[in-house]
């Protein structure tokens, strides 16, 4: 990897970053530039295998299609998923399941820095107290670009060194991997294919309120793996079922659920 | 703000304030409005913490207002400024509701109505619990997932980057709108909007959502989950030896059926025994282990007869 690609994915990381304000927020950073189907695309742009890269992003996207962020505690680290793991399977050449296990990997440890962050980070609280007491709007504005240096070490800094010093390692250790241990990568392609599943579970955990209404997540399973529907086919039969299901049945079914729960 | 009904408490009319009330009516600008909603936008969790939250962000994004309705008072100022670095935690892009409700307590403030420090925390709490809740199961928990998933959908299998481009133009558009829209609605209706939004026709709404959600989720588990099972049974022998792959027979009945197993497995985990996330990804492993260490041991240990015994 050149310097210059991994300062590119580095700035990426630190311009996707949950806490970093430049690309309108939250909005177009962790929740556009952070998603791995984007990341891939961007990591695909950099390293020059838009291909690849999308296909990779389209497989860890699947493990980490419903993860939320509630009350600012982060399972797994989307930032190190989207711009170490992605980009580092890329370069080292492993197949999207490998790439998949890897991005995981790396979830994993970038909690730590994001624990680091939000603790530290209440030192600049305070200085927001001060200034409140001495009625300096000014200097609270301050402190809201202040705060970036942190998310800039973590998020930029350190993502640029682990992606300059990392990629040959990784390129050796997939390729040593793929000689020495091939049992190993094929246990981490089969894992790669079945993480997803923990996503789609998330989200039926998020999505569907009581459990009967699994039965519109059946029936968008059998409209695929049955009919051959595209995914953006069901979509269009989701929304007009949704409709249908707000005109005519919605209200009985929420009357329903308010008496079954007094 | 004529059709903004204050239901205040006994004690909130009783409160002192020192504002003076103005012989003029200090109102705020739509470009106030709008420049403090941009604000939000950008900043609403740079300088996030465990300890405060989005306070910071919050004064920042009252900066434009405090400065315009009480620029010419510094004690006002300090005052506003104190208030508002409490607390503050929402999902940001839905939760803005709560940023426009408290703009427009604050104009009412100004023009000497009886609204004290209490009052305007409480409110901001009292709508920024819940609209952490839906927001984050309307946003993360739905529309992203319908977005991602129809992305998914157009670059699977061709590394097609329009699926990423969707992605990315469908989401800012449509985030935006809604949160400018939810901003507006807040300062308008000020309080009263949380019980607009408490009616049944909003959860008649929710659960319809779930509808395409789930459907799309269904789509999108059934094309990228992948579990296969090579298992195979021989029957007769010589040249009438027939061999039956066990996933060929399931494809013919119920295609993807392990996949859809292995989702249900983890779904029961997490709601009937709530599993965490991580619990979750652990089980997975170990149950992709389970499958692939007979043959696995085969291998290692030249065994043979183990060697092409793989469940997975």
């Amino acid at each position: 990897m050149q310097v210059w690609q991994a300062a590119l994915l580095a700035l990426f990381c630190y311009l996707g970053a949950l806490t970093t304000p430049w690309v309108l927020g939250t909005t177009g950073g962790w929740y556009v530039i952070t998603r791995p189907l984007v990341a891939g695309f961007i990591a695909g742009l950099i390293l020059g295998d838009v291909q690849t890269g999308v296909l990779i992003g389209v497989a860890v996207q699947g493990v980490f299609i419903a993860l939320i962020t509630p009350g600012g505690t982060v399972p797994q680290d989307l930032s190190f998923v989207s711009y170490l793991g992605i980009p580092l399977a890329l370069v080292a050449h492993a197949s999207p399941g490998v790439a998949v296990s890897l991005s995981v990997g790396f979830g994993v440890i970038g909690v730590a820095a994001w624990q680091i962050l939000s603790v530290g980070n209440a030192a600049w609280a305070h200085v927001c107290d001060r200034y409140a007491e001495e009625g300096n709007i000014a200097g609270i504005i301050r402190v809201n670009y202040l705060a970036q240096i942190g998310t800039f070490v973590l998020r930029g800094v350190v993502p640029f060194l682990v992606l300059l010093l990392g990629a040959g390692f990784a390129q050796n250790l997939i390729s040593f991997l793929n000689n020495q241990v091939p049992w190993l990568i094929t246990y981490f392609s089969l894992l790669g294919g079945a993480l997803p599943a923990v996503g789609i579970a998330i989200l039926l955990l998020q999505i569907a309120p009581a459990a009967r209404l699994l039965i519109w997540f059946f029936l968008g399973w059998v409209l695929v793996v049955y009919l051959k529907v595209p995914t953006v086919g069901v979509a269009v039969i989701g929304t007009l079922a949704a409709i249908i299901y707000y005109r005519y049945f919605s209200r009985l079914d929420t009357e329903n659920t308010e008496a079954q729960n007094v | 703000m004529s059709d903004f009904s204050l239901q205040k408490p006994d004690d909130a009319i009783q409160a002192s304030t020192t504002t003076a009330t103005a012989p003029v009516e200090k109102t705020l600008e739509l470009s106030d409005l709008r420049r403090a909603w941009w604000i939000w936008t950008f900043f609403n969790l740079s300088a996030f913490s465990m300890e405060r939250m989005q306070a910071p962000a919050f004064v920042y994004m009252m900066s434009p207002i405090i400065k315009r309705l009480y620029g010419d008072n510094s004690e006002e100022v300090k005052a506003a400024l104190k208030r508002h670095m409490v607390f503050f935690n929402t999902e940001p892009q839905t939760g803005v509701v709560a940023n426009g409700v408290a703009a427009a307590l604050e104009q009412q403030r100004a023009n000497g109505a009886p609204i004290n420090d209490e009052m305007i925390n409480g409110v901001k709490a009292g709508i920024m619990g819940p609209m952490a809740g839906i927001g984050d199961s309307m946003i993360p928990g739905t529309l992203i997932p319908i977005l991602l998933g129809i992305g998914i959908g157009i670059s699977q299998g061709t590394g097609n980057p329009i699926g990423p481009i969707f992605y990315i133009i469908a989401y800012s558009v449509i985030i935006l709108s809604v949160s400018y829209y939810l901003f507006m609605f807040g300062y308008r209706y000020g309080m009263s909007s949380m019980k607009e939004l408490a009616e049944s026709g909003f959860r008649r709404m929710t659960s319809s959502f779930a509808v395409l959600g789930l459907m799309v989720a269904g789509a999108i588990g059934a094309s990228i989950i992948t579990l296969k099972t090579p298992l195979a049974y021989t029957s007769g022998s010589g040249a009438s030896l027939v061999k039956v792959s066990v996933q060929d027979t399931l494809d013919k009945i119920f295609p993807q059926l392990l996949p859809l197993l292995l989702v249900i497995l983890l779904w029961y985990g997490m709601r009937r025994r709530g599993w965490p996330i991580n619990r979750a990804l652990l089980i997975t492993l170990v149950v992709v282990l389970i499958g692939y260490l007979p043959g696995l041991i085969g291998s290692l240990f030249g065994i043979p007869a183990l060697q092409n015994f793989r469940i997975f």
